[in-house]
């Protein structure tokens, strides 16, 4: 095989690495949203952020931080909803849209219905909305996605 | 035979060259990362983080400009990842406007996620919630304690932990009461280390010299994006950030930072400011130094020992730099001679 030949095939290759690894991006995107892996805020059709379990444990790891020694009713995996939006940049909405995967049911909330709403990462990386009144009641199993409007 | 083992031994070279390249590749990666993005680790090399330039969305130098709109938009560039989610609602308290009394004024913080457009993660746009009055000054703050996303840089870094204020005068002419206007006096434009937050009404703004200013950081303009339309707002009141508000005790002392215009290099002026709103900057000033005393050595240690510690990780990001790049001519030689050793063989 003769140098050019061989310069052509590793132009090639190089150029399907970075292509295929968008590819492989957009696929791990779109496959984590549809298990619930990877949860879309959406804003104006317009996404704004990406959530997954690590975040919200991170999250809920700041929170409590930020809540020593005052009242926090969330456990260690969990964040409150209003907090989590105010870090996706979200501090003013009129409602919030949650949408579950699968079966779950879908919420149309406002500014004060979320405010003893969490969000709680289960152990398949996927996360829950629980509402912390009254014990953990689970209202979805696994959040698909967040639409503010 | 001899075309043989000559293959043979290039390809040995070949393989030794890619085996080092290959080691090499993930400390120069390490490197890079630390310093391009404020991805660096907690243990390994990490750059503090730094102001770069404020402007209007038109490309306007901000600090002390004199035309500014009423209701300006105001793009800050920093040099790491500022709207990591993780961060933001404390990267949020960081942010606060003043006016000439002192009094703080609601403002409207955007950003664009990294996760969505990676390219905007070091800029953080600033507007006010009402319009400016006309012809007023007015002083944008960021506290020393905003945080890159590796959690480890902060802007206080850079700032010899004093945070930076951009001063500005809003276009029009003043519309004040003859009473107010005969006890506030108004700083000169050149007077840029103003006090920042003095709260009587009746209280001179005191006015420090400027120092002389040493360059810290260019910046290219031509980065700075013409606006961020798809960004999210995040509503930050002046109710909350006088809650938390988020410069320590030593913040009391602000840093000054002048984005030329001619040059678009940021300089830094150690000008001593007050960041305190109630108190006059002259008295808190003082007051700090006195009782602060032991808290200031202790914080000059720890700022030694950073500054030891940053200077020794620095070196190791150059050292590896240039092994990387050893590396590279290396292989551009060997490349080199493999084209030659070819062409003479076809020869």
């Amino acid at each position: 095989m003769s140098l050019n030949k061989r310069i052509g095939i590793g132009i090639l290759i190089i150029a399907l690495s970075i292509g295929g690894a968008f590819f492989v991006e957009r696929m791990a995107i779109v496959q984590g949203q549809q298990a619930g892996k990877m949860i879309p805020v959406v804003q104006n059709n317009k996404t704004i952020a990406y959530l997954d379990a690590g975040v919200i444990k991170q999250l809920g790891e700041q929170e409590r931080g930020q809540t020593q020694g005052k009242s926090n009713p969330n456990g260690d995996n969990e964040v409150s909803l209003s907090y989590v939006l105010g870090s996706a940049g979200i501090n003013k909405f009129q409602y919030v849209d949650v949408n579950g995967v699968g079966d779950d049911e879908d919420y149309k909330l406002g500014p004060k219905e979320i405010a003893d709403l969490a969000l709680s990462a289960n152990d398949n990386n996927t996360v829950a909305m629980v509402k912390k009144v009254n014990g953990n009641h689970v209202m979805i199993a696994v959040v698909g996605k967040l639409s503010i409007n | 035979m001899i075309n043989r083992k000559i293959r043979s031994r290039s390809g040995l070279f070949g393989i030794l060259i890619i085996t080092f390249l290959l080691s090499v590749f993930p400390l120069v990666s390490y490197a890079y990362a630390a310093g391009g993005d404020g991805t660096g680790g907690a243990n390994g090399v990490m750059k503090p983080l730094g102001l770069v330039s404020v402007t209007l969305d038109d490309g306007t130098n901000v600090n002390k400009a004199q035309n500014i709109p009423l209701k300006p938009k105001f793009t800050l560039h920093f040099d790491k990842n500022v709207v990591y989610l993780i961060y933001w609602e404390q990267n949020t308290r960081c942010f606060h406007l003043y006016d000439n009394n002192g009094q703080e004024l609601a403002i409207n913080l955007t950003k664009i996620d990294d996760t969505v457009d990676f390219s905007k993660r070091q800029y953080i746009w600033v507007e006010p919630v009402e319009a400016l009055s006309p012809g007023a000054n007015y002083k944008l703050y960021v506290a020393p304690n905003l945080l890159a996303k590796n959690g480890g840089s902060t802007l206080g870094m850079t700032t010899n932990n004093q945070g930076v204020t951009i001063n500005f005068k809003t276009t029009g002419m003043e519309t004040v009461a003859p009473s107010v206007a005969a006890s506030a006096q108004v700083a000169a434009p050149d007077t840029v280390a103003a006090t920042l937050a003095p709260a009587p009404a009746a209280t001179p703004q005191t006015v420090t010299p400027s120092t002389p200013s040493t360059q810290v950081v260019a910046s290219d303009p031509a980065t700075t994006p013409a606006a961020a339309v798809a960004a999210s707002a995040a509503v930050v009141t002046a109710a909350q950030n006088a809650t938390s508000t988020a410069a320590p005790a030593s913040d009391n002392n602000s840093t000054s930072v002048d984005v030329n215009t001619t040059n678009n290099d940021v300089t830094k002026k150690d000008s001593v400011s007050s960041d305190s709103p109630v108190t006059p900057k002259s008295n808190a000033e003082s007051d700090l130094n006195q009782n602060n005393s032991g808290a200031q050595t202790g914080l000059t240690d720890q700022k030694k020992a950073d500054a030891a510690q940053f200077a020794a990780n620095e070196q190791a990001r150059r050292v590896q730099n240039y092994v990387a790049v050893i590396a590279v001519i290396i292989l551009l030689v060997w490349i080199g001679v493999e084209i030659m050793r070819r062409r003479r063989k076809r020869g």
